[in-house]
């Protein structure tokens, strides 16, 4: 098959296997969930609900005015218990599902149509950035949209949901890329796919034989594939500018999770309120792929997977390239998670340190063509012209430059920093 | 469940290659040239490498490590490689002559001074093992380039296939190592086999040795179409000579293992490309008009002090940016 790619990159231990053959199975409903105000890049939502009111599944309860929002949903029925600035805390019984119809579809909507259908079913990016879709939709004056990729790559080692949603979805994802190519009027869609999701190519392949305009796009096993950038290039082979945007190119890259959301908010009426997450690592008892209630504590989850092991010692929101270690089990489920990986004792390193070798690995590996060491260098020593002379801002962040270090150097860790110190000072300003 | 558990900042994997393993997996990639060393040598070569490998190591305990434990003494592997290096670039003539402190002497010059004054592992301006090397051949220019022995047959005095005067060694003398000459740079095929066997490990990058030999095979052609002109022996005149430069003397060992040296290359690839193209051409500048020996090391060592430059001067065009 037709292997595409980028320069660059890392082929880091993949460790799907854990998780890749578990069917998505449907959690059981939690007692209580608490939803977070502000669950994506952008402004925070207002509560639109009181304490004591009764709310039932998908129903809005909070929303902003602000064009980069989106607004969020009940993910059970029940009574709110608790309003706060950053939550809204509801509990309830352990029976509202939600009542799937079928109400519309595509042919019958005109663009804006399906824009605000997405806006108010609160989509957000699924992929673990979680920007809202509706705002991504809308091409800059000027500008439009020629193509659409969808992200199937899934290169972050261990996630196997976007997989399992690829073979057990496909109609869906195929008909999010539709609408998708309908809201923007773009002319083609692609569907990235790493080679070693051979099911999931031939799934979507299978279920979007029948429109000349969607293509399944073979992509090479290596991480960051899945990054915007990355495959922008690896598909279209063209550079987004530095600073730019992908539409710049005329591209819009979406998730296929989202795509298959953009189905159920369409066809279904159906709010983004619960996600396919993949709960794995060697610390979890029987890792699976679970739709999750948005709200849902990290705790309950992981203990539908029979909970954790003795020698877990890290748990990661999303996946162990570019997820955030939680300080504890806490942590609530967003409309962002992709995955809760756990990691065993012997997986976390706590290796000092070391003097740079100059062996530039780290050059060698960034798909941004940066210069990591000097960055991260720079940015250590709070040489901010410098930093941004070597491009600092190009910076995706995707953390190849640390796992390839060899002298353990923090370099993507310091590049963020660098980056947030000159945001603050120009902030300050 | 407990409640306690590790963070910090993504990513949360790691490539098993620590600097340790890559320091000793350069080791490995050395044991052909020991083995050759040790074939043609004999004794003569094994008591000279552990001389110098243990001698780096031991200066590098001195300078890093307080408690005298197995591991810490073995450090982080960039000891060893500098003392086989070293070890590997001395002629095996030494033990023969009494001389073999030489090869502690190098070890303390590449480790202590070359190395640790500069700050230790990665400051170090200079290849620590050619710096040893320089040495000895500037204080101790008789030992070091006087006596060479024949391979196999102790005691007879000869010279390196370089002198000038010098008769032929086929080149498939050459090539094996049946020649006498320094104990690693004899053999082609065994610094072949562990140069692939590092490529192929992604320790090195392919520009700074192909740089390196490209250039001086460029060289050669043209040395030998100037000093014979284009005639009908010319092409097989032109293959023998740029095969003879690449496998005699310490070319090859230089081209694989030191100008590939991490901390004294530079970092970019155009960067490393230029560095070996200018390794090459220095060698083979030295070789063709300079009446010096020794010509690998002081090319490597003139480039390592324009690594900075070429860091500065080819930063890469990064992704998504018009080069006006």
């Amino acid at each position: 098959m037709e292997k595409r790619s980028f320069k660059g990159g890392i082929h880091p231990l993949y460790n799907k296997e854990l998780s890749q053959g578990k069917a998505i199975e449907v959690m059981g409903e939690p007692k209580k969930v608490t939803l977070p105000l502000q669950q994506h890049i952008g402004a925070p939502c207002q509560p639109i609900v009181e304490k004591g009111q009764d709310v039932v599944v998908g129903q809005k309860i909070a929303e902003s005015d602000k064009f980069v929002s989106a607004p969020i949903h009940s993910s059970i029925t029940g009574k709110v218990v608790e309003v706060t600035e950053k939550h809204i805390v509801i509990e309830g019984e352990q029976n509202s599902k939600f009542e799937v119809k079928n109400v519309r579809d595509i042919d019958s909507l005109t663009p804006e149509e399906i824009r605000s259908i997405v806006k108010e079913a609160g989509l957000v990016g699924m992929g673990g950035a979680a920007f809202p879709t509706h705002v991504k939709l809308s091409a800059p004056e000027g500008k439009k949209f020629d193509t659409i990729l969808l992200n199937g790559a899934e290169c972050e080692p261990y996630l196997t949901i976007d997989h399992r949603i690829m073979i057990e979805q496909p109609e869906k994802i195929v008909y999010g890329l539709r609408a998708l190519l309908k809201a923007t009027g773009a002319q083609k869609g692609y569907i990235g796919i790493e080679l070693n999701k051979p099911d999931a190519i031939e799934a979507l392949r299978k279920a979007s034989e029948a429109y000349d305009n969607i293509e399944v796009a073979t992509l090479e096993v290596k991480y960051p594939q899945g990054g915007e950038k990355q495959l922008i290039k690896a598909i279209l082979d063209k550079e987004v500018p530095v600073g730019g945007l992908p539409v710049d190119v005329g591209a819009l890259v979406n998730n296929v999770y989202t795509a298959a959301a953009i189905y159920e908010a369409i066809k279904e009426d159906k709010p983004l309120f619960e996600r396919g997450v993949t709960i794995t690592g060697k610390g979890v008892v029987e890792p699976k792929n679970l739709l999750v209630k948005v709200g849902t504590t990290f705790k309950e989850v992981l203990e539908q997977c029979g909970g954790l092991k003795e020698n877990a010692a890290k748990i990661i929101s999303g996946g162990p390239m570019m997820g955030r270690a939680v300080a504890n089990l806490d942590e609530i489920v967003t409309k962002g998670t992709s995955g809760i990986l756990v990691l065993t004792e012997d997986e976390v390193e706590l290796v000092e340190e070391k003097t740079c070798i100059k062996c530039a690995r780290c050059v060698d590996a960034c798909p941004m063509y940066l210069m990591p060491n000097y960055l991260a260098a720079y940015s250590r020593k709070s040489m901010h012209d410098d930093a941004q002379e070597y491009h600092l801002f190009n910076c995706i962040e995707c953390g190849c430059c640390s796992f390839v270090c060899p002298s353990r150097i923090p370099l993507v860790h310091l590049i963020r920093q660098g980056k947030w110190e000159i945001n603050s000072k120009r902030a300050k300003k | 469940m407990n409640n306690n558990f590790v963070v910090g900042p993504s990513p949360h994997i790691k490539s098993p290659r620590t600097i340790d393993y890559i320091m000793w997996d350069v080791v490995v990639a050395l044991i052909p040239a020991m083995i050759a060393a040790t074939i043609f040598y004999g004794m003569a070569a094994f008591y000279i490498l552990f001389a110098s490998t243990f001698a780096a190591l031991f200066f590098e305990w001195v300078v890093l490590h307080r408690t005298f434990k197995v591991r810490d003494f073995l450090g982080d592997g960039s000891a060893a490689v500098t003392g086989v290096l070293l070890g590997l670039s001395l002629p095996p003539a030494l033990v023969q002559d009494g001389y073999l402190w030489l090869a502690v002497l190098g070890s303390g010059v590449a480790i202590l001074i070359a190395k640790h004054v500069f700050g230790g592992l990665g400051k170090n301006p200079f290849n620590p093992a050619l710096v040893g090397r320089a040495f000895l051949v500037a204080s101790f220019p008789v030992m070091m380039t006087g006596r060479w022995i024949t391979t196999g047959v102790d005691a007879v005095t000869s010279a390196t296939a370089l002198a000038p005067g010098q008769v032929d060694f086929t080149l498939r003398q050459l090539f094996v190592g049946n020649v006498p000459g320094s104990l690693g740079e004899t053999s082609a095929l065994a610094i072949i086999i562990g140069g692939i066997y590092l490529l192929a490990k992604g320790h090195i990058d392919w520009r700074i040795p192909g740089g390196f030999l490209g250039a001086m095979a460029v060289m050669s052609v043209f040395h030998v179409g100037i000093t014979q002109g284009i005639n009908a022996d010319f092409l097989q005149a032109a293959g023998h000579e740029v095969l003879f430069q690449w496998f005699s003397g310490t070319a090859l060992l230089a081209a694989v293992y030191m100008a590939t040296c991490y901390v004294t290359s530079p970092t970019t690839k155009k960067g490393r490309l230029y560095y070996g193209i200018g390794c090459g051409l220095v060698l083979i500048l030295i070789r063709y008009y300079a009446q010096l020996p020794e010509g690998a090391t002081y090319a490597i060592l003139f480039m390592n002090a324009l690594t900075p430059i070429f860091d500065r001067f080819t930063v890469p065009r990064t992704f998504g940016e018009v080069k006006k």
